[in-house]
């Protein structure tokens, strides 16, 4: 029995204490392990390079990533990429999910809408965005206008879906306890279907947030000047690979900045989730 | 001003066409002041009978509707504005996303209240209920008993034309459920609302109620509507304890036949 402990006790009685099986689950690991894990990932990663098994062309040394990134930085390389890039996210963003939500909620609500848009919403869905990049550079030019659109397009997909079946999903409960009070359709929708559905509408945008930065870097790399995309293809056809390593990086905090911010406003907005 | 059930039938079709009636012939009236209990076996109905009184779902047949006698109060106007209809539901069905106070709060603003009024009712009926303290905490954070009492303050703040209760107490367990009946007296003293109130306990109807309807099964239609001749707040008092347990015995006569075949259909 792995649940117990066992005990004899002086007069020759056995004691078996039960424990709580469940706890290994429960466990919350001390905070101190994840900036050590990625400590030692990034010991061992740096040790491999000082061996000289991988080249550094191949694969370069945490210590000559921040050297290099330190120099960029210094050198105020790297800030004209970065605000190029934030731009362009942050409004292809903050459009994709704003139309995302609205298109999402009158799908959800009009069974009107939902017939005609469903189908079309649901044939567009599947295509890779990437696709249709050079398609939009044809109509809209190769300025920030399309980087930006291809972005909104490719996130407002995942928010329109996270957001109808959200307003699907609203409890028939809570919809009869707010019309017994008299609520009208925009009440309704205002105070009942929209609070319901903030769940699934930030894990909508939680899945947009890596969506956005492919496309970012996508839109980059075909025709940009600046822009962290921009930057890792410059170098990557320079060959000169710690440099690439830093826009790879670059990405990878965005992305936790992202995340961040997101978990921030969700605390915010859906305090009755997470009290 | 009296709530007339006059001829009302439910009939529902699923999508093969085939018929349930759920609710045949059904006439009562519930006059001001009157609590009115209704019992039944499962699925005879007292939910939907509940919710077409609530306006949540049509009737087949016959209608509801309130009537007063001679000229109403407030003259005219009074006439203007819709009877105010609160509904306790079983499940709770309490805004998860918001406060106790808020949800509280929630049928005053379709009146269209005024934030500090709002406010001030709210906290005299969470206090009612004895949840004073809790006004800042959301659903998930109380208790199955406290959430009810959340649900019935949320329903008297309105101060109802007419208050109806699908079961409120039916989640709860046995002892939360016999203060809770209690409570539920002592609010009722202090409002009078006239109420309809659905159960499937005997005791509750019987304890509760100036008149127990008893709801046969499959159609449902009423066997029998019960005025309970006894002083309303003694009840428990050991003195009625005889009559009390005859009331409860002959309603129980009255539905054991349908509840048991309730039973048998329900584990097929
Ligand atoms: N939306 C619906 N569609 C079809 N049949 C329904 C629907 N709602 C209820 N019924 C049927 O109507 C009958 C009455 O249901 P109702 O919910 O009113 O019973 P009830 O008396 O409240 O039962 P319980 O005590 O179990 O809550 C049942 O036979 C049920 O199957
Ligand atoms: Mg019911």
């Amino acid at each position: 029995m792995t649940g117990t402990k066992v005990e004899i006790l002086s007069m020759g009685e056995v004691k078996r204490t039960i424990r709580n099986r469940m706890s290994f689950l429960e466990r919350p690991a001390p905070g101190w392990v994840t900036p050590l894990g990625i400590l030692g990932l990034l010991v061992i990663w740096q040790a491999v390079s000082m061996t000289g098994l991988v080249s550094s062309g191949a694969l370069p040394a945490p210590s000559e990533i921040v050297r290099d990134g330190w120099e960029m930085v210094r050198g105020g390389e790297l800030w004209p990429e970065l605000y190029a890039s934030l731009v362009r996210i942050v409004l292809g963003f903050v459009i994709g999910a704003c139309a995302g939500i609205l298109i999402g909620i009158v799908l959800g609500i009009s069974r009107l809408a939902e017939a005609v848009g469903l189908p079309v919403v649901n044939s567009l869905y599947p295509i890779p965005k990437i696709a249709i990049l050079p398609l939009i550079m044809l109509w809209l030019g190769i300025g920030e206008i399309s980087k930006v659109t291809v972005i909104a397009v490719g996130v407002a997909f995942p928010m329109i879906f996270n957001t109808y079946s959200g307003v699907r999903n609203a409890d028939p409960l809570w919809v009869k306890a707010a019309v017994s009070f008299g609520a009208g359709r925009g009440d309704l929708i205002r105070k009942v279907i929209l609070p319901g559905a903030w769940p699934t509408i930030f894990a909508g945008l939680r899945i947009s947030i890596g969506t956005s930065l492919l496309l970012l870097v996508a839109a980059e790399m075909i025709a940009a000047e600046h822009g962290i995309g921009a930057l890792i293809l410059k170098y990557s056809n320079l060959m000169m690979t710690t440099r690439v390593m830093v826009g790879v990086v670059v990405l990878s905090i965005l992305g936790l900045v992202f995340n961040r911010l997101l978990s921030f406003l969700e605390r915010k907005c859906i305090p009755w989730k997470h009290a | 001003m009296r709530l007339v059930i006059d001829g009302v039938g439910k009939t529902f079709v699923d999508k093969n066409g085939r018929e349930t009636v759920a609710l045949e012939n059904i006439h009562l009236t519930v006059s001001e002041e009157e609590f009115v209990a209704i019992v039944g076996p499962s699925g005879c109905g007292k939910s939907t009978l509940l919710n077409m009184i609530a306006g949540l779902l049509s009737p087949t047949s016959g209608e509801i509707y309130f009537e007063t006698a001679g000229a109403p109060e407030g003259g005219e106007a009074a006439l203007s504005a819709p009877p105010k209809v609160a509904v306790v539901f079983q499940e709770v069905a309490l805004f998860p996303w918001r406060t106790v106070l808020k949800n509280v709060e929630f049928g005053l603003e379709e009146l269209g209240l005024g934030r500090r009024e709002r406010r001030e009712i709210a906290r005299r009926y969470i206090d009612m209920v004895g949840l004073g303290g809790f006004e800042q905490h959301y659903p998930h954070q109380l208790s199955g008993g406290m959430r009810q009492r959340a649900g019935i303050a949320r329903a008297l703040a309105i101060r109802p034309d007419l208050l109806l209760m699908d079961e409120p107490l039916s989640a709860l367990d046995a002892q939360t459920r016999l203060i809770m009946q209690d409570e539920l007296l002592k609010l009722w003293a202090k409002t009078r609302h006239k109420t309809v109130y659905v159960t499937h306990n005997i005791q509750e109807a019987v304890y509760l109620a100036d008149r127990v309807v008893v709801l046969s099964r499959r159609p449902g239609r009423i066997a029998e509507i019960m005025p309970i001749e006894l002083p309303r707040f003694e009840r428990h008092d050991p003195a009625h304890q005889r009559v009390f347990n005859e009331y409860v015995q002959s309603i129980w006569g009255l539905i054991r036949k349908d509840a048991e075949q309730a039973m048998v259909e329900g584990s097929e």
